[in-house]
């Protein structure tokens, strides 16, 4: 009987251990990586079932449970309520009423935080341990604004699922009112008064991040990146491979000759940066008053590497638009590219090698269009979140970056 | 009794749209999101339904003539081999009238996982440079196909420079 005629199973869906650690030996990647990876495709075996949407009042009970661990003092948790946003995790703003991290102020004091759960599956799969990480180290830095970091549930030993405890940070992603009608584009609008005001510090803070002495930083949740070698780039590469054969639907075989073409060609690392992962518009908030940056969001995807994987996904097409005159191309809707990206060299002191920039892009590419195609198409599939249809809705433009691949991949491989 | 899905989606969808919605709460982001994209969702499968089939047979087509190439362009006996099971399967499936769009849709997957084994397993061979370029020069019609198919969902820059699924399927009026 022709394989077509016969009741599908899918390993994807029900992987058993042979299924996982075949993966794990066909593509080697971080140990971190690893363990969050192994650990989604073994709570995928076990968990047959759809996700069951998870109530306020569940959440109270388990975060405070959470942060019993964490404190020795009093402490209450008030005003829980739901933040919408974010095609990922589920968000609870609370106030803690406690007497600070040590304990030591006298009177309680009331904290504004923002509890961030997975659902059962998210669209990236990542580690709470890496973002907390950097996120707890650049503060202490003080050299970008980001959120306080306190907690994390990295496993799900207290809340539902994997979860992370934030301080709430005021601001806003975009400006509440639209600034102009005249422009064309899909990305972030800021219009041209607060982008001249904005563009200065996203390139200053963007270098300051490229730029922090991560050996200083003594980052357990990374393996270490080694200048002159392309070793860590094969790794980031493996770890979407593995994500690709974790999830997909189907084979594209586009995505496995450019998975091959990325490793034929990763360039040699020139400078261990702290890498982002998804800085653009939007992933940042701003006063509306000060228009200072507030702070910087959306740390899931942090890596060590390549700094140019940062500006490709700034100058990204897709975050960008057209000015007022209607012919000028704004990188995340702030700066022409061209002179985004030699404010970034001046601010930095690192050069921005056009060759590495396509690289990038083709990097980019790929993973946008295996995290929508493959990641996306298995929530939905599975139920996993209470956002699949919305998931599953974004997964349609992924043809469409598919296409973008081809067209930069045909440039490359002429 | 002839079974109209058509008509099962159409009814669900009036339903939506004419009683449910109004009532969703407007406090509500969440339920308000959800139900404008289940409604959409619903609407664009009742647009596709009567394509799935041709569909299903046209991306077999293409990728029968990608694998097709493909034999001439590997140099190894078990590349070709993987490659030949895979065709005889695909054209099996194509030439039997009784498949449904489920089964038409299981073959070509099975034939795409066969181009996908041979590319991986050639990735590290000589053939390599030939096999993808091969690869690359002709999945530019499944990928107009697909894009095709998820052009309602608005994420075109410009939908006009995708040719309809009708025309592409030669299905147009």
């Amino acid at each position: 009987m022709e394989d077509y005629l016969k009741p599908v199973v899918d390993p994807r869906q029900c992987p058993d251990e042979a299924f996982i650690e075949n993966l794990r030996q066909r593509f080697p990647t971080e140990a971190e990586v690893d363990a969050v990876l192994t650990r989604k495709m073994l709570n995928r075996a076990k968990r047959q079932e759809s996700y069951v949407p998870v109530q306020l009042d569940q959440l109270v009970e388990c975060t405070t449970r959470l942060i019993a661990t964490k404190i020795d003092s009093e402490f209450r948790l008030e005003k829980p309520r739901w933040l919408s946003g974010g095609a990922s995790m589920l968000q609870m703003a609370f106030e803690l009423h406690w007497h600070g991290s040590d304990g030591s102020q006298k009177e309680l004091v009331v904290t504004p935080m923002v509890l961030r759960m997975c659902p059962m599956e998210p669209v990236v799969e990542t580690s709470f341990l890496r973002e907390a990480e950097v996120v707890k180290a650049l503060d202490k830095l003080s050299i970008v604004p980001v959120p306080p970091c306190y907690w994390i549930d990295e496993e799900g030993e207290f809340l539902p699922y994997p979860a992370i405890i934030y301080g709430f940070v005021t601001g806003v992603a975009k400006p509440t009112a639209i600034p102009s009608k005249q422009v064309t584009g899909i990305g972030l609008n800021y219009g041209p008064e607060l982008r001249k005001k904005l563009a200065p510090q996203v390139i200053e803070q963007i270098a300051k991040i490229h730029t922090v002495d991560v050996a200083a930083m003594n980052l357990k949740g990374f393996d270490p990146v080694e200048v002159g070698s392309n070793e860590s780039v094969i790794k980031e590469i493996n770890w979407w491979q593995r994500v690709w054969e974790e999830d997909r639907g189907e084979e594209e075989p586009l995505m496995q000759i450019t998975a091959s073409w990325l490793k034929r060609n990763a360039p040699p690392v020139d400078h261990v940066s702290i890498v982002h992962n998804d800085m653009r518009s939007g992933n940042f908030l701003f006063d509306e008053t000060s228009e200072k940056i507030t702070a910087w969001l959306d740390w899931e995807l942090v890596s060590l590497g390549d700094r140019h994987q940062d500006l490709t996904w700034l100058t990204a097409y897709q975050f960008g638009h057209f000015a007022e005159d209607g012919k000028t191309f704004l990188a995340s809707g702030l700066m022409p590219t061209d002179e985004l990206l030699a404010a970034y060299e001046k601010a930095s002191g690192l050069p921005v090698d056009p060759e590495r920039m396509k690289y990038y892009n083709i990097f980019g590419l790929w993973r946008g269009a295996l995290i929508v195609m493959a990641t996306g198409y298995r929530v939905s599939k599975g139920g996993k979140s209470h956002q699949d249809v919305v998931v599953s809705w974004l997964s349609a433009v992924g043809y469409l970056i598919l296409d973008s691949l081809r067209a930069a991949l045909k440039e490359v491989m002429k | 009794m002839i079974p109209d899905i058509e008509v099962q989606l159409q009814v669900a969808i009036k339903s939506l749209k004419d009683n449910v919605a109004p009532a969703v709460d407007k406090e509500n982001s969440l339920a308000q999101e959800q139900m404008h994209l289940s409604l959409a969702t619903i609407e664009i499968a009742l647009k596709h339904l009567p394509l799935v089939h041709a569909y299903a047979r046209k991306d077999i087509r293409e990728n029968l003539a990608t694998a097709d190439n493909l034999v001439a362009v590997c140099s190894r006996e078990e590349d070709k081999a993987i490659l030949r099971a895979g065709i005889t399967a695909a054209q099996n499936a194509l030439g039997n009238s009784e498949l449904g769009f489920v089964q038409l849709q299981a073959a070509a997957r099975e034939l795409r996982e066969k181009i996908g084994i041979v590319i991986i397993e050639c990735s590290s061979t000589a053939d390599a440079p030939a096999v993808e370029k091969l690869v690359l020069d002709m999945c530019g019609s499944t990928l107009a196909m697909a894009r095709a198919w998820t052009k309602p969902h608005g994420f075109e820059p410009n939908p006009a420079d995708v040719v309809d699924l009708e025309i592409q399927l030669g299905m147009a009026g």
